[in-house]
Parts: C-alpha cells; structure tokens; sequence
C-alpha cells in the first residue's frame, strides 16, 4: 500500500530561552494511506509537533517530511496554504470554531479557498453536515451547541473539502466518554468507509484503541508500537 | 463578497465598540467633510476672483458712504468704471429664515462683468424698482419663479414711513455664482433709496472699482485709499483677488481648517487603531485556526484591512453625508446673530479625500497587527488557545 506520509531522518528543534531543545532525532515514519494512526505519550514526548509537520504547520530543521507525494519541506509559506486546504483537515481538541459564524458557515470556509460557486459550497456543506449528523444544526452558532455537536462541526469543516488526511489533536480531549465514544466511532466511520488516512494524537488508551495502530512516544522516539485489530 | 460574512463576523462581535467605533469615525468625518468643504468654498471664491476689480468701503466701522464718491473715483486716472451697491439684510417670515438683498445701481452690470446675468436680466432690475433677480440656488431654497413676490422684514433698515418689510417682485432666475455660496438676490438701489428717510439717502455701503490695467489694480487701491484719507469718509480700498483670499483675514483660516481636518483623522486612527489591535490580539488562535484551512498570511492580512476598512469607509460615506446634510441646512443651524456663515461644498472631491484618508487610516491601523499576523507561529498561536 502506498504511503500517505513518510517521514525520514526528521529532527526538529525548539528555541527555549537561550537553549535548544531538540525533540525530534532523526525520525522515521511511514504511515499507508487509509491507515486510523494514534500517536500517544507524555506531554513534550513530541508527538504534537509530528502532526504540525505532517500538516505543514511547522517546518523540520532536516530531514524529509513526503505527504501525499509532495516533500513539505520544499513548499513556500503560501504553496503549504494552498496544500493544506487541499489535502488535509484538522481537528481540535476546543474544536477552534468561528464563534460569530453558524455551523454551516464555519464548515464553509475551507470551501472560500476553493473556485467553486456558492451553490456549490452549500451542497457540499450539506453533505458534509448530514455526514456528522447535524443537518438540522447548521443555522446553530457554536455557543448554541454542546461540545460534542460542536466537534461534529469541527469534523465536518475538516472533511468538506475532502482532504485524504485527517489529523486530529486530542479530539475528544474535552468531551464527556459517551460523546467521545460518538466522535471516535465517526472518525472510524470516516476512515472505514470513506479511506479517510486519520492521525490522531490523544492520552485516552480508550481512544486509542479505535485506531487500527498506536504509537507511543517517549523524548522523541517510538517507545513501543502496537496493532489493535 | 464571499468572504464578507467572515469580515462582518470579525466587526460585530462586539457590536458596542463597532457601533461606537462607527460613531466616532462618521463624526470625525463629518467635521473632515465641513472643514475640508469650506475650504473648497474658499478656493472656489478665490479662483474666481478678478484682478482688475477693487472693493471700497468705509475705513471705520460700517459707515455708509455719500454715493456722490462714486462719480469722483470714477475720474480718477486708471478707473475704468465704478458702481455703487446696498444691502438690504434681514429675513424672510422667520428670524431664523436670513436673507439679504444686494441693492444695485445702473453702472454694476458695467463692473460687474463675470456676473453671468443677461442682458434682460439687468434690464429688469434696472427698469422695475421693486424688481429682483435671483439665483438657482435662491430660487429653489425659497421655492420662488418669476412673478412671485417676496418680503424680507429687516429690522436694521427701516424705510421713510417706519416699516421695516421691505416688498419684491421676483422677474427672472439667474445662473448661481460661487462667491455666493447661499444664492444671491440683486434688486435696484433706487427702490431702496427713494424709500428711506430723506437723511438717509444718497448712501451706500460699497463701490465696486474697475481697473482698467489689471497689473495696477493695487496700485489704483493705494490711491482711492490716499486721495480720501483726510476726508470726512476715510476709505479703505482692497483688490478682490486679496479681498477674497482667505489667507489673508488675519487667520489663515484654509490651515486652520485642514489642521482640525487632521486632528479628527488622527483621532479616529488611534481610536481605530486600538480597536483592530484588540480585535486581533483577542482572535490571534482563530487567525491561527485559519492559517491551518488553508488561509495564507496575506488573506489573514486582507481580513483584518477590511475590518479596520469597513468601519472607517462606511463612516467616511455617512459623515460626509451627514456634513452634506449640515451645509444644506446651515443657515438653520447657525444662530441668526453670526449672520450668513459661508456654505462648505461638498462636492465628489471632497468625499474622494474622505474616502482615500477613510483607506490611508484603515491600512495605518491595520498595519501593526498585520505585521504581528504575519510573523505567526500557527502551532505556537494553536496551542495558546488551552
């Protein structure tokens, strides 16, 4: 199966005060497309900042960072913007939706990045809604709607301009168990039935194990890698 | 326009300080649209000026002058003509309604050359003694056509049997002149003067001077000024050109009203530009939130411009207004004992600079937190939000 990201020989450093804190040595990964990967561990284990380079929110001081067939690290500030809309959603832990804008509204706005008209922005954000479960929710500010709905919102932004990756960052972090139970069935959901590659950083093992595999960090490397049927 | 729900969202989450914002921005304009609109006004009247033409009146305090002076400057070597005029000042069925007729006598249309009244139209205030010729701007302020008549009640200038309305007929309408920025109303000097007491006439309040070189125009002043100075009506002879700059009042009026032009612009930089920067330091992770959908740091930056932008144009258009508003009404609004204040224009030039400043203080405003915008750290600013 093909590699939907591969990372090799990654390092990547912090500035802190006068010190460099280095966090990543020299890190390998591949991950297949279609792959459910939680990446799990301490906090500063360095599994956040594997995400924000996956997603191209941050860059590797050497080594190559390949998503979806593009090396991030040779894209310009506005070529990562543009890669991002196209290839990649996020999804948070506080869900960072627009509090002045309405469910549908926040969904839309990848989609103002993108040529396609209104009416079509607004088909896709239909389906993109109906898919969370939230049809009926989309004229709903956020603070209007509970976290779990809210998060829904958040996946639905991250799915409608169908980006083959999904890299989400404690995405039940913040949620009761019966809502996050919900949230992780439908990123399975997303990842079974619609070859959705998800990344999933959490501390939860229970989240963890909707994920097809886990990785656990420790100072910036795998300590221990295990399979979930 | 796609993106404006986004930009309106930015502004109306907190709808006080938009509101307020708006206000001060539109009241700042409106005073931006006043001052600068005088000073059209004044430039107007200046670039209209004559150099060839002198205003002479009474070297102390409003004293009329004997009409009889009219005939002895006209004598004198480079006069090419002189007329002489009065003025009727008071108001019409209100205190509040002010108004002035200039009183012409028949030498005016030969100085007053530029005026642009037809032939026919002198005639008529040469040939009906209660007649009057009125402007545009007079005609449709006061809703008149010819035929109609018009009473000014002037407390100041009483006639021979102790009235004190004085009674017209209007005969034609007139094409506007500047230098009248309220409209003009021309009647004939001899109504005024057969119907005031017999110690009162032969007066008048003003001649009008005609050089025959303009180059000497200043010159001809000095010597009116010199001929008359130990007589019983000193004068005081100034050219028009310099009578109608108005740099030269005393107070440079035209930088005074540009510099309060540009303490209201400089108020609503500040006020706005605090606002944005709140703005944005109160939003820096959802900015951050969109850098990571794809938003690149120019259209984060172009966001936060048309949110500095809107409230500051869209005052920018209902100042201006609004001061548009004042300049049709000022008469109204100022009290009856300034007397006739002069109209600020505000014409499309006068909005074009409100609206370039309105743009200037937008991109001055916005252009810190930009810079703070663009130097973000997208996974720094995402995980401030915990």
């Amino acid at each position: 199966m093909a590699s939907a990201v591969s990372l090799k020989h990654v390092v990547k450093s912090y500035r802190r005060g006068r010190d460099r804190v280095e966090v990543l040595h020299g890190f390998d990964l591949e991950i297949p497309e279609g792959e459910f990967l939680a990446l799990m561990g301490p906090s500063g284990s360095g599994k956040t900042t594997i995400l924000n380079l996956i997603g191209g929110l941050d860059r590797a001081d050497s080594g190559e960072v390949i998503v979806s067939g593009e090396n991030l690290q040779s894209l310009s500030g506005g070529q990562l913007a543009k890669w991002r809309t196209r290839h990649v959603g996020f999804i948070f832990q506080f869900y960072n939706l627009m509090p002045m804008l309405s469910a549908a509204a926040n969904v839309e706005l990848p989609l103002l990045l993108t040529n396609l008209s209104k009416a079509e922005r607004k088909k896709h954000v239909a389906v993109a809604l109906e898919m969370v479960g939230l049809s009926n929710r989309e004229a709903h500010k956020p603070g209007e709607m509970s976290g779990g709905q809210q998060q829904r919102v958040g996946i639905a932004r991250a799915i409608v301009a169908d980006p083959t990756l999904l890299l989400c960052d404690e995405p039940t972090g913040d949620l009761d168990r019966q809502t996050a139970d919900e949230i992780l069935a439908l990123l399975q959901e997303l990842n079974r039935h619609h070859n959705k590659t998800i990344v999933m950083v959490t501390h939860d093992p229970r989240a963890a194990d909707h994920a097809q595999r886990q990785l656990h960090f420790d100072k910036g490397q795998v300590a221990e890698a295990g399979v979930h049927a | 326009m796609k993106y404006l729900p986004l930009v309106l969202a930015g502004l109306w989450r907190k709808p006080a300080r938009a509101v307020l914002t708006f206000l001060a921005v539109m009241i700042a304009f409106t005073l931006f649209g006043l001052t600068i609109g005088m000073n059209a006004t004044f430039d107007a009247v200046e670039k209209n000026a004559r150099d060839d033409r002198i205003f002479t009146g009474a070297r102390f305090g409003g004293v009329p002058l004997p009409i009889a002076l009219e005939q002895q400057i006209a004598g004198m070597p480079g006069v090419a003509g002189v007329a002489a005029t009065q003025v009727i000042p008071g108001y019409h069925q209100d205190p509040k309604n002010r108004v002035f007729v200039l009183m012409f006598d028949d030498n005016v249309h030969k100085v007053m050359t530029d005026y642009p009244l037809t032939p026919q139209q002198w005639d008529q205030i040469r040939n009906n003694r209660d007649g009057l010729v009125i402007s545009r701007m007079s005609a449709q302020r006061w809703n008149l056509k010819p035929g109609d008549t018009f009473v000014i009640d002037a407390p100041q200038t009483v006639r021979a049997d102790g009235a004190k309305s004085w009674t017209f007929r209007v005969m034609s309408v007139g094409d506007d002149i500047p230098y009248f920025s309220n409209g003009y109303m021309f009647g004939n000097y001899d109504y005024f003067d057969q119907a005031r007491a017999l110690s009162d006439r032969g007066k008048v309040v003003q001649l009008y001077v005609l050089s025959s070189d303009p180059t000497h125009t200043a010159d001809i002043a000095q010597k009116i000024d010199a001929a008359y100075a130990n007589s019983g009506t000193p004068l005081q002879s100034i050219t028009e050109k310099m009578a109608l700059d108005i740099s030269n009042s005393g107070v440079d009026i035209v930088t005074v009203d540009r510099d309060i032009a540009l303490a209201g612009m400089f108020m609503v930089l500040f006020l706005v530009a605090n606002g944005i920067a709140q703005s944005v330091r109160e939003r820096f992770a959802e900015f951050a939130t969109l850098r990571t959908l794809g938003f690149t740091d120019r259209g984060v930056i172009a966001l936060v411009f048309a949110e500095a932008a809107a409230p500051c144009l869209l005052g920018a258009l209902m100042g201006v207004g609004l001061a548009a508003l004042v300049s049709s009404n000022i008469s109204h609004l100022v009290p009856a004992s300034i007397g006739t204040p002069p109209v600020p224009t505000i014409d499309a030039m006068v909005l074009l600079w409100a609206a370039l400043s309105a743009a200037a203080v937008a991109l001055a405003s916005s252009a810190l937190p930009a810079l703070r915008l663009s130097k973000m750290d997208i996974a720094t600013a995402l995980s401030e939000r915990v």
